[in-house]
């Protein structure tokens, strides 16, 4: 018989962490499983211990942690959850981790908080070993110290390429250059951070901008790679601006690409969630209510994992998915903690709707596909091969699978199936949401077979 | 015996704890706590295989564990995520598999 408790939280990010704290202090029988070996997420992701006396300035921040420490959450660390399954009484979820880890848990209420991983932006040579994406750089120079290259280009949008070119000019690589493929922003800029008092954000911005300035550090903006050659491994990068001509080509051995995240959804869809397409966010988002529940009721969705809001939405949406949580549960929820979560939350959104606003994801990097550009990484599917589809006739991405494989490879779409999805419907004349989405078969993350087991062999 | 590369990695070095791995059967240096990704990276291989059908190269992509670009053998083991994976003392690390499968 599984296990069973009243809320597993999925994913140990500031979602997760802020919705487990919250329902812990409810009174809630709460497990906390995360698949890295610490806790943290994206934006609190701790160096291991043995590198960590030699990372940067910033350490762990600890506020959150220190609730956690204290609060009564049971943290299953290093552990993926691979399937979720409604049943009569609760939801079944599926885990996999490390030996004595229970391998089932039945749980009433669930809050899923798996975060996002870096958009794909597929263009000529992003397959070449040496372009990676800005969050795999950051990660390797915060907390692997190593640099991915010493002469690095980044391409992309938004303020996270600039604290990407901070660390990785004071970990000693040169930053060629830091394109931007929307327009400078500095009014509107200007405008959204005085109103909401974001002077925390402005100084990140004034010290990134400042290492730039001293290292000589180029940011120019509706500018993108075009083209990533070399043999072995990226040796050149062919740059441009977004529309027109003018391309130039700089030696590289690195290029980080920067645009944006997109929403981990896999979990949500396997389980039975509907979602919709969010045109802001060019992904698919769960459908939630004012509580954050999903349309399978008990289960909620908070943070970067229900579209991408950053690390302050995510906690008050943690937060609020808890006290969800936890009327459905019948606990007696103080209205005035829920009004005080809703009007944070409120004020976060509105500063995460202007950073969406400000640096959206580039129409223009659908212009760069050629038909020898590899769109499916896992398959090695071109866009030659996925046009041909499309002038046999395919108008669905379904239908695009079924013909080239694309999207059934090991990262179960979740690097192609937001290009290959909008190509097609560029192609066919049609919204994106028209031609439909993968749907991500458990396991959703590869666990050997082994695993799958309900009880260790 | 061990590669120079080092200097991809980011000082201070000093009180980091060193061990040493295989990587392709050669003895290399690497430190507690780094991946599988980052000793490869150190020591100036970006190339972590071939993929089956084209024999194009693939290395680090979303460092994420999400986009299965990095695999690698790993004692023996075949298609691990480089990026997720920490080294361990004595760690047999292979690149030649050339495997997609
Ligand atoms: C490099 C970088 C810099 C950033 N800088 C800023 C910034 O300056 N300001 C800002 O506001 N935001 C920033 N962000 C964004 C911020 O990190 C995210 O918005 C925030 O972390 C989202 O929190 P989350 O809890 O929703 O998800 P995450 O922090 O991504 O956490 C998700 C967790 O879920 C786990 N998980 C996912 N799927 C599973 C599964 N199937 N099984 C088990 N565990 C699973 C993951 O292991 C992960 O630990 C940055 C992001 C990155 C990558
Ligand atoms: S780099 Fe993507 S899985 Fe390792």
């Amino acid at each position: 018989m599984p296990e069973r408790t009243e809320l597993v939280v999925v994913g140990a990010g500031p979602a997760g962490l802020a919705a487990a704290v919250e329902a812990a202090g409810l009174g809630l029988a709460v497990t906390l499983v995360d698949g890295y070996p610490r806790p943290g997420g994206q934006y609190f992701k701790q160096t291991p211990p043995e590198l960590a006396d030699a990372a940067g300035p910033e350490g762990h921040p600890t506020a959150l942690f220190a609730e956690v420490a204290q609060a009564d959450v049971r943290l299953v660390s290093d552990t993926l959850v691979w399937g979720i399954f409604p049943e009569a009484d609760g939801f079944l979820i599926c885990l996999y981790g490390p030996p004595g880890t229970p391998r089932r848990l039945l749980a009433q209420t669930v809050v899923l908080a798996p975060g996002a991983y870096d958009r794909p932006a597929p263009f000529p040579g992003w397959t070449l070993p040496g372009v990676m994406t800005a969050g795999a750089a950051l990660a390797l120079v915060k907390h692997q110290r190593v640099l991915p290259g010493r002469r690095v280009l980044l391409s992309g949008t938004g303020p996270l390429q600039l604290v990407l070119a901070r660390h990785l000019i004071d970990g000693g690589a040169e930053v060629v250059a830091v394109l931007d493929a929307n327009p400078f922003p500095w009014t509107a800029w200007q405008h959204a951070l005085a109103a909401w008092g974001q002077w925390e954000r402005l100084g990140e911005g004034w010290a990134a901008w400042r290492t730039m300035r001293r290292a000589g550090t180029a940011l120019r903006w509706r500018h993108l790679v075009r083209r990533a050659e070399g043999n072995e491994q990226v040796e050149r990068a062919i740059i441009g601006p977004v529309q027109g001509g003018g391309a130039e080509t700089v030696a590289v051995d690195a290029i980080c690409l920067g645009h944006g995240f997109t929403p981990s959804v896999q979990l949500a869809r396997q389980a039975g969630c509907q979602d919709r397409y969010d045109p802001d966010q060019r992904a698919y988002v769960p459908v939630r209510d004012e509580w954050l529940q999903t349309t399978l009721p008990g289960l909620f969705v908070a943070g970067d994992g229900a579209g991408i809001g950053g690390k302050d939405v995510a906690q008050w949406e943690g937060r609020l998915a808890a006290l969800g949580a936890a009327r459905q549960l019948a606990r007696a929820v103080p209205p005035d903690r829920v009004a005080a979560v809703r009007r944070e939350l409120a004020r976060q959104r509105r500063f995460a709707a202007v950073l969406t606003d400000l640096f959206p994801p580039s129409a223009h990097l659908g212009s760069l596909l050629t038909d020898d550009t590899v769109l499916c990484r896992c398959e090695e599917i071109t866009v030659g091969e996925i046009r041909r589809t499309i002038d046999d006739g395919a108008t669905t991405l379904n239908a695009v699978r079924m013909v080239t494989r694309a999207g059934m490879g090991r990262c179960q779409g979740r690097m192609c199936g937001g290009p290959v999805a909008e190509l097609l419907a560029r192609e066919i004349g049609q919204p994106v949401e028209a031609v439909g989405q993968v749907t991500p078969r458990p396991p959703v993350m590869p666990v050997p077979l082994e695993g799958l087991l309900e009880e260790e062999t | 015996m061990f590669s120079s590369h080092e200097s991809l990695r980011i000082p201070p070095l000093t009180s980091r704890l060193p061990l040493t791995v295989q990587v392709d059967g050669e003895p290399v240096q690497a430190f507690a706590g780094e991946t599988v990704a980052t000793v490869l990276l150190a020591i100036g291989r970006r190339t972590f295989r071939h993929t089956e059908n084209t024999h194009a190269p693939r290395g680090i992509f979303c460092g994420m564990g999400v986009c299965f670009d990095c695999l690698v053998t790993v004692d023996g083991l075949p298609d691990v995520r480089a990026c997720v994976t920490p080294v361990q003392a004595g760690m047999v690390i292979d690149t030649r598999g050339g495997s997609d499968a």
